[in-house]
Parts: C-alpha cells; sequence; structure tokens
C-alpha cells in the first residue's frame, strides 16, 4: 500500500470561521494504480493534492505514506519525501523559466544530491523519455505548452518516484497536446508507476483504471456522484419540462 | 555551493540595471575607503623612508612653556629663569648611560641671533652654543673649513661654523672662511660651512612641507660653548642632543631624558621635553588617522545604505520569486538549501560591489596621486578587508530576506500569483 489516508478532515480558517475543505476523506492506493480524483471547482481537490503531495498536513486524520506516517514527520523528512518519494505535475507546467529544459530536470537530483555527472545522465534520459531528447537545451519559453508539461513530467519522473501526483495535467494544454500527455501517463504507469491525477474532465479520467469524485469536501464513488446528479438533474429538470 | 553560484549569477545576469544600481551604495563606499587608504598609506610610507635617508636619528630635549605646548624657552637676553640651572656634566653622563641611547650632548640655542651682521648687512639665524662632540652627534657634511678643535675650547676664541644656506646668503659667491661676522656685540671668526644631510624632495605632502620649511632653509651659526656667553649673556646649557639607536625608541628614551633633567628644575613655569622629527612626523601622522578614520567612518555610512539598499532589493526578490520557492520546495528543497541559494545571491552581489569598488578605489588612487602629486600605495591588507567587509554586508543585510524566503509555505508559495 503506498497511500493511506484515513478520516482525513481539513479546515481552512478564513477570518475567524473554519471552513471545512475536506471531511472524513477515508483512501487507499495500491503500488501501480492509476487513479482520477474528479469533482467540481472548489470541491477540494487541490486541498487533498496538497494533503497527499505531503505539501500541506491534515486538521485531522491518519495520513501513511508507504508506511510513513506523515502527521509526525518533520518539516527535512517531508522535504526528503516529496524529493524522492513524489512527482508533482501542475497544471500551469511551473518550470523555471531562466533555466534549461535539462538543468529543469535535474533540480529534484540536485536536491537529492546525485552527482553532477550522474544527474546530467539521469535528466537526458527522462527527457528521451518523453521524446524531448533533441530539445534539451531549450529554454521554457522556446517550448509548447505540451512540450513544457512533458519536461515536468520527465522533471517529476527523474528521482524515480513512489508516486505521480498531477493536479489538472491537462487543464492548460489543447486536446492534442493533452492526450501526448495522457499518453506518456499511460505508459508510464503501464511501467509500473503509481498514478494520482486530479482533474474535471471525464474524457482524461477515463485514461485512469479507477475514478473517484470528490463532492463538497467527501469522497464519493463514481456511482454514488452520479446519483447525486440525477438527483439534482430531476429537480431542476421536473422544472424545466413544465 | 556551485550550483548557487551558477543560479546566483543567473538571476543577477537577468536583472543587469537592478544589480547594478544595488551595488552602486556598496561600490561607493568601499571605493572611498579604498581612496583613502590608498592616499594615507601612500603619504606615510614616502614620508617613513625618507625619515630613513634623512639619518637623522637624534631628539631635542628642550626646556617648554608649561602652558604652551609649542612655546620653547629662548633665555637670549634675559637669561636663565630661576629655577632653571645650566646641565651638569654628570648629567649628561647619566644620559648617555640609559638604554637605546648611543651618545648625548648638551647643547644651547637661540633663535634670534641678535646683531648678526656682516659689513653692516643684517642677517637672521639660530645660534647654538656647543660641545665638540656635537658634531659627532650629527650627520652632517662640511663643505669648507673645519669643525671646533681642543684649542677653541681653552683659548676661548670667538670661532664659528655656520650652515651653506647662511653663507649664501650672507656672503654670496666669496668664501665664507676667514670672514669675521658681528654676534650680539662680539665678531666671531668662521672657520667651516657645513650642510644638513636630509632629502625631502620626494615627499609631496603637506608634513613634508612643513619639514622642509621647519628645517631645510634654515640658517644655523654654531659657536663653541666657551665663547657663547659672550654673545648670549648667560651660561650654557639648557638643552640636550641624543642620538638613539632605534627611531622606534624616540618616545620612550626621550621621556627618559626629560625626566632626568627635570629632576633638576624647580620651575613652576618650565619642564623639560623631548621632541624630534619622528616625534614630530608620527604626531603630524596621528592627525592624518584621526582624519582617515573619520573619512571611513563616512564612508561606512555608505555601505550601510548600500547594503540596506541590498536588503530591499532581496525582500523585492524574494517575493518576486515566490512561486519559485514554492516550487522547488515541493521538489524537496529543504530550507537551508532555500536560505544558501538567497544568501549566495545577496553576498554574490555585494562582494561584486566590493570587487568593482576597490578596482574603481585603485583607479581613483591612481588619478589622485597623478592630478594632485599625492603619493598612493596599495594596501593589500585594506583591500582584503574591503572585499571580506563587503561580504559581511552581504551577509548582514541578506540574512532577513533568506530567511523569509526559506520560511515560505510551498502551498501558499505554489499558490501565489
Ligand atoms: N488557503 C486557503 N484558505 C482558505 N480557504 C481555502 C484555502 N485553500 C482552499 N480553500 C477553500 O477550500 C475549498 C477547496 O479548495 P480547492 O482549491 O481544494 O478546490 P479545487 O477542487 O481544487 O477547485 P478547482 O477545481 O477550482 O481548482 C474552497 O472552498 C477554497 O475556497
Ligand atoms: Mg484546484
Amino acid at each position: 500500500m503506498i497511500l493511506s489516508l484515513k478520516g482525513i478532515y481539513k479546515n481552512y480558517l478564513t477570518g475567524s470561521v473554519e471552513v471545512p475543505a475536506l471531511k472524513n476523506i477515508n483512501l487507499e492506493v495500491e503500488e501501480g494504480d492509476y487513479l482520477a480524483i474528479m469533482g467540481p471547482s472548489g470541491s477540494g481537490k487541490s486541498t487533498l493534492m496538497n494533503i497527499i503531495g505531503c505539501l500541506d498536513k491534515p486538521t485531522s486524520g491518519e495520513y501513511l505514506f508507504d508506511g510513513i506516517n506523515i502527521g509526525e514527520q518533520k518539516d527535512t523528512s517531508l522535504s526528503e519525501i516529496r524529493n524522492k518519494g513524489i512527482g508533482f505535475v501542475f497544471q500551469n507546467f511551473n518550470l523555471l523559466p531562466r533555466e534549461s529544459a535539462l538543468e529543469n530536470v535535474e533540480l529534484p537530483l540536485l536536491y537529492a544530491k546525485v552527482k553532477k555527472k550522474q544527474r546530467r545522465e539521469i535528466a537526458m534520459n527522462a527527457l528521451e523519455k518523453v521524446g524531448l531528447g533533441a530539445r534539451m537545451d531549450f529554454l521554457p519559453t522556446q517550448l509548447s505548452g505540451g512540450q513544457k508539461q512533458r519536461v515536468a513530467i520527465a522533471r517529476a519522473i527523474a528521482n524515480r518516484p513512489k508516486i505521480l501526483l498531477a493536479d489538472e495535467p491537462t487543464g492548460a494544454l489543447d486536446s492534442k497536446s493533452g492526450d501526448q500527455v495522457m499518453e506518456l501517463f499511460s505508459e508510464l504507469n503501464r511501467e509500473g508507476m503509481t498514478i494520482v491525477m486530479i482533474t474535471h474532465e471525464k474524457a482524461i479520467a477515463d485514461c485512469a483504471q479507477k475514478t473517484v469524485v470528490i463532492y463538497d469536501g467527501e469522497l464519493k464513488t463514481m456511482e454514488e456522484f452520479e446519483q447525486i446528479q440525477n438527483a439534482r438533474r430531476h429537480g431542476f429538470g421536473g422544472e424545466h419540462n413544465a | 555551493m556551485i550550483e548557487n553560484l551558477r543560479l546566483s549569477i543567473n538571476g543577477i545576469r537577468s536583472h543587469r540595471m537592478r544589480a547594478a544600481l544595488t551595488m552602486l551604495g556598496i561600490v561607493i563606499g568601499i571605493a572611498s575607503i579604498i581612496v583613502i587608504v590608498s592616499i594615507i598609506t601612500g603619504t606615510s610610507e614616502q614620508l617613513k623612508s625618507s625619515m630613513i635617508n634623512s639619518g637623522d636619528d637624534t631628539i631635542n630635549v628642550m626646556l617648554y612653556d608649561k602652558s604652551n605646548p609649542w612655546n620653547t624657552l629662548d633665555p637670549i637676553e634675559i637669561g636663565l629663569p630661576t629655577g632653571i640651572e645650566p646641565i651638569s656634566e654628570e648629567t649628561v653622563e647619566r644620559i648617555k648611560n640609559l638604554d637605546g641611547v648611543i651618545g648625548a650632548t648638551a647643547i644651547t640655542k637661540s633663535d634670534y641671533a641678535v646683531g648678526l651682521s656682516y659689513n653692516g648687512k643684517r642677517d637672521s639665524a639660530t645660534v647654538l652654543g656647543v660641545k665638540k662632540d656635537y658634531f659627532a652627534l650629527k650627520n652632517y657634511v662640511l663643505s669648507s673649513g673645519r669643525y671646533f678643535i681642543d684649542r677653541d675650547y681653552e683659548d676661548g676664541h670667538n670661532v664659528a661654523v655656520i650652515t651653506s644656506t647662511l653663507a649664501s646668503s650672507m656672503f654670496e659667491n666669496e668664501s665664507a672662511l676667514g670672514k669675521t661676522i658681528t654676534l650680539g656685540t662680539e665678531m666671531y671668526t668662521i672657520v667651516g660651512v657645513y650642510s644638513e644631510v636630509r632629502d625631502y624632495d620626494s615627499i609631496n605632502s603637506l608634513m613634508d612641507y612643513q619639514l622642509k620649511i621647519g628645517m631645510d632653509s634654515q640658517s644655523y651659526v654654531i659657536v663653541p660653548s666657551t665663547s657663547w656667553v659672550n654673545f648670549g649673556g648667560y651660561e650654557a646649557f639648557q638643552s640636550v642632543v641624543v642620538k638613539i639607536a632605534s627611531p622606534d625608541d624616540t618616545v620612550t628614551v626621550g621621556q627618559g631624558v626629560a625626566d632626568i633633567l627635570n629632576e633638576n628644575v624647580t620651575s613652576n613655569t618650565y619642564e623639560y621635553r623631548s621632541s624630534s622629527l619622528q616625534e614630530d612626523a608620527e604626531s603630524l601622522e596621528s592627525i592624518t588617522q584621526i582624519i582617515s578614520i573619520l573619512l571611513i567612518g563616512i564612508a561606512s555610512i555608505s555601505l550601510l545604505v548600500g547594503g540596506i539598499g541590498v536588503m530591499n532589493i532581496m525582500l523585492v526578490s524574494v517575493t518576486e520569486r515566490t512561486k519559485e520557492i514554492g516550487l522547488k520546495k515541493a521538489l524537496g528543497a529543504k530550507r537551508r538549501v532555500i536560505l544558501g541559494q538567497f544568501l549566495t545571491e545577496s553576498i554574490v552581489l555585494t562582494s561584486m560591489g566590493g570587487v568593482v569598488g576597490v578596482l574603481l578605489g585603485i583607479g581613483i588612487s591612481y588619478l589622485v596621486s597623478l592630478l594632485l602629486g599625492m603619493p598612493a600605495a596599495i594596501s593589500v591588507p585594506a583591500v582584503a578587508i574591503a572585499v571580506g567587509f563587503s561580504m559581511c554586508v552581504g551577509i548582514i543585510f541578506g540574512i532577513t530576506p533568506s530567511i523569509k524566503a526559506a520560511n515560505l509555505n510551498p502551498i501558499d508559495a505554489l499558490r501565489y500569483e
């Protein structure tokens, strides 16, 4: 078991009022899983991703990453877990603008204290893997959106993480580039990479083996979510038909 | 570390104009410190070297007015004041036995050569009454004639030795030897002409000027102590000339000699104090040092202002790069990695300012020495300290922004637009 979330709650303090963003989340992800998390805007997807990515701690509940209780970890060990255990892919790529594609991919290896020569080699392999072997020295501004996202994926997999965590990886891409990214994800998953991907597009979620939905801070199965939607559609639909 | 340096240089390169303006304060501060130190060092080095060349290793211990530190006692026409006895032979012997003393002799001196004239033409000079061994202590060069011999003392002859400066003033192109001059009411026959070996031409400073005016161009008439009373009307001696082993001992030996001489002084108005070329130079040097400390203080304010500028820009830079910091943290950069990156950037920024400042300072120093004729010597420790200091400014003013960067919360930072 790579991820195990039990009774996770997350409240945000806005002013003096505590606003719940996640309510009693229970989720398990096995090695090799490819999970899509869907949900309407503001439902808490990014909040959940931050917790899974060890960027934020839950208000309550227990989160085990690869058997490690994240709630008990100090800042430095969280850095190490993020560095070696998790590969992040963001909606807006988040590449360093002044660094070349290769240097961007080398970044997590640098923090893992990999020697320069080896770092270069691993980064080059990762870029070749995402089909950008010929554009290693390009700056992000010289790359298309799809290419940028593939550099970001190369960066995410460079340290051979336990899990690839993607927040709307196709959100800023046209459909063709989006498809390329999805193909890459599927290929990585076939090779054994565990992937958790957040999206609000059904077509993208369909690439995953399994889909769950967050609705108003609560985790639902696809079926439960469809029932809720149907119920709502009935309510509104009746008025429409009348 | 190397990676941090590369990142810093990249960062600075991408904001050339901003970096240059930020560095300006540091550049100006460091450059002015280098200029000040170079000129001070240059002047005092040249002063020291010419001092060594001058061969002046004697100190004069004279009577000074207690109420006026610059006023020496000149007893001409009034005689020795009460409470002051002529210096005895035993006292001189005691002085000779002091540590660091090579030789000593008692003299008597007046700055007013009353009635000095030749063929009715008046002139002015300082008159000294000396014992025979006086000339052995001084590095004089005899240009013609002789110094005093035993018979001059035994017979009480009215003979005199004069400086070449005075000789050319009194006799122009004629030989001075054998000429008879009037001093006081007496006639003195010139038996020798000498000059002082002093070469200050290489100095180009205020001090040099004063030393030149004060020493070189002076006219001296030296008479045997036995015939002094004929001119001065009072008995020798009231001063001592001491030859010292090392210029470093100037102050201590001078004090020791003055202490011995003051034992016999019962006057409340006068006391013995030492004076020497070195001491004068040292006091002048200490004045310049005070000035230089003041100037460096002002330059430091410019460094401080420069440092605040660096801090300000670093804070802006942290805010601008919030997203980058968040990303780096997400990718596993630890707090101290971020801290190191920003601190390096700040240190690189101020060190570059320091190096540019040093180069500019060296350039200006040479320019000043060329245009104003002031000597400049680049002091290597000053350069090292200046660069080190600018690095410290980078640390001191970079630490707050760096800590701010290191403590950013990755999610807040990633979300930042
Ligand atoms: N730092 C924060 N402080 C206060 N409230 C927050 C904070 N971050 C998120 N929230 C709130 O938590 C809820 C969930 O936000 P979240 O960003 O997880 O939504 P999301 O599902 O990712 O939405 P989207 O699809 O628009 O990205 C929202 O109501 C949001 O306003
Ligand atoms: Mg979101």
